[in-house]
């Protein structure tokens, strides 16, 4: 039973993801985004990680997404002109994508698992992130304010 | 299972019940504090004005503006409404817990945050510029409120240390009723709740008052009617919310030996919250776009983060 819902949900995040980067509306593509998350956490709830699932929700749902959508909507779509494309930009995303691939195919196939996850809570997920592995967390925390003010200087400077 | 399922029952036909009565309720109050009678012509001082309203909505044309985006238009209702009664459903009220889950109070949360595409895809779909603007309030607002009402939930789980309302409610029993420990938690929880449901003072989304309406301006008949059963139903969860957080929950005398008492005791809790929302709708004007958001980045994002300190130090002394 479990199994079921797990390949459904899968299955919808997949649908989703792939509605998301096909659609041309662009609004219609955020909600599909959406709807990938949403799904994603319900693979997250059918193997016991409710936690995630839900942060997921949130972080995705509730915050990036509503953002993506309301600077979408403040600027003018119609006069907003693509960049043409280039092979090397093809190539840097396929390779990318190709990577990233390949490294789920593995993850899919050779990595042994079940169904089942030992991170259900808030503290299950805390207490490793805090004590074992708390340098790459503030190490990604750094990356993160380093990607902040980035955007805040590009910004800024087109004034 | 089959209590579970019993228990799915009563909360989500509670929810759609308690639905008209609370508009009928809402309408009353608001008349009688602006001194006029409210709602009296249907039935015995107007007690079947949401009967009539409710077959006036169903029999209603359902109209989709032409160059509306047909898909987003017709399913952008349902959000609102499948995100409230999901929040719903792990909500317990007193001893009946439909789902009991240990990130309960997280899940409330993650269902607030979607349900707010309910408002937002409206405004988009709609084809329409006033439907428009009210979709980007209702998205600034989103912006604006979530920040502060998550670091006060934060302040009042770091004193419970837990996210489940079991463990809450159980604390409580031990150690006093929230508000005593995070009274300002409790305000800053208080306001973002009317700012999620879109209350007055908050109402920037739907902008009732003004001679166009916000987001719903397109819309009419059941799909109209979607919109405010979510926002109802919203109303009622975060009621309880907060009556579980900072009021004890079930607890009170005699509930040990009459588990019903705790269910009544939850409710009168929750209702009275509804009664609030009611009150500040009848008493204050609406806030400004741009003043919504300089109070909840500027006074509030800055008083929550405060709290967490204040609740860290309590969870040191009292735990």
């Amino acid at each position: 039973m479990k199994e079921v819902f797990f390949f459904f949900f899968g299955l919808l995040s997949a649908v989703f993801a792939l509605m998301a980067v096909l659609n041309r509306n662009l609004v219609k593509g955020g909600v599909s985004l959406l709807a990938s998350f949403v799904s994603l956490a319900g693979v997250y709830f059918t193997v016991g990680a409710e936690f995630i699932g839900i942060v997921q929700v949130i972080v995705y749902g509730g915050a990036i997404i509503v953002l993506y959508l309301f600077a979408l909507l403040t600027v003018d779509l119609k006069s907003m002109k693509a960049e043409p494309l280039r092979l090397s930009f093809l190539f840097a995303g396929g390779v990318l994508s190709g990577a990233l691939f390949l490294i789920i195919l593995y993850a899919g196939f050779f990595l042994e698992g079940s169904l089942s996850s030992n991170v259900s809570g808030a503290s299950d997920l805390a207490r490793p992130l805090f004590y074992r592995f708390l340098l790459p967390f503030e190490v990604v925390s750094v990356l993160l304010l380093v990607a902040t003010i980035g955007a805040v200087a590009v910004a800024r400077r087109e004034e | 299972m089959s209590h579970n399922f019993l228990s799915l029952l009563f909360i989500v036909g509670l929810m759609l019940v308690a639905v008209p009565p609370i508009t009928y309720l809402e309408r009353k109050v608001l008349g009688h504090m602006q001194q006029r009678p409210g709602p009296m012509v249907v039935g015995p001082h107007g007690i079947l004005q949401p009967l009539a309203d409710a077959i006036k909505l169903i029999f209603k044309e359902d109209i989709i503006p032409k160059g509306a985006d047909r898909l987003l238009f017709m399913i952008a209702p349902s959000f609102s409404v499948f995100a409230a009664l999901l929040a719903a459903s792990v909500v317990p009220i007193g001893f009946i817990n439909a789902v009991p889950m240990k990130s309960a109070l997280l899940f409330v949360m993650a269902m607030s945050a979607i349900s707010i595409y309910a408002l937002f895809l409206a405004g988009y779909s709609s084809n329409d510029k006033y439907s428009f603007l009210a979709g980007m309030r209702a998205a600034a607002q989103v912006l604006g409120y979530e920040l502060p009402m998550g670091f006060a939930l934060m302040g009042v789980v770091i004193l419970f240390g837990s996210f489940d309302f079991r463990e809450i409610v159980r604390w409580q029993e031990l150690h006093g009723w929230g508000i005593l420990y995070q009274p300002l938690a409790f305000l800053i929880f208080l306001i973002m709740m009317v700012a999620e449901v879109g209350r007055p003072p908050f109402d920037l989304p739907e902008g009732e008052s003004e001679l166009v309406g916000g987001f719903h301006t397109e819309y009419s008949g059941m799909r109209f009617a979607a919109f405010f059963f979510g926002e109802y139903i919203n109303i009622i969860v975060l009621s309880l919310v907060v009556s579980l957080l900072f009021f004890g929950g079930w607890s009170g005398p005699f509930v040990d030996k009459f588990p019903v008492l705790g269910v009544i005791y939850q409710l009168l809790k929750a209702g009275f919250f509804v009664f609030l929302t009611f009150w500040l709708r009848a008493t204050f004007p609406r806030y400004r776009f741009d003043q919504m958001l300089k109070i909840m980045w500027k006074v509030f994002l800055p008083l929550s983060i405060l709290n967490l300190f204040i609740a860290a130090l309590e969870a040191y002394v009292v735990g």
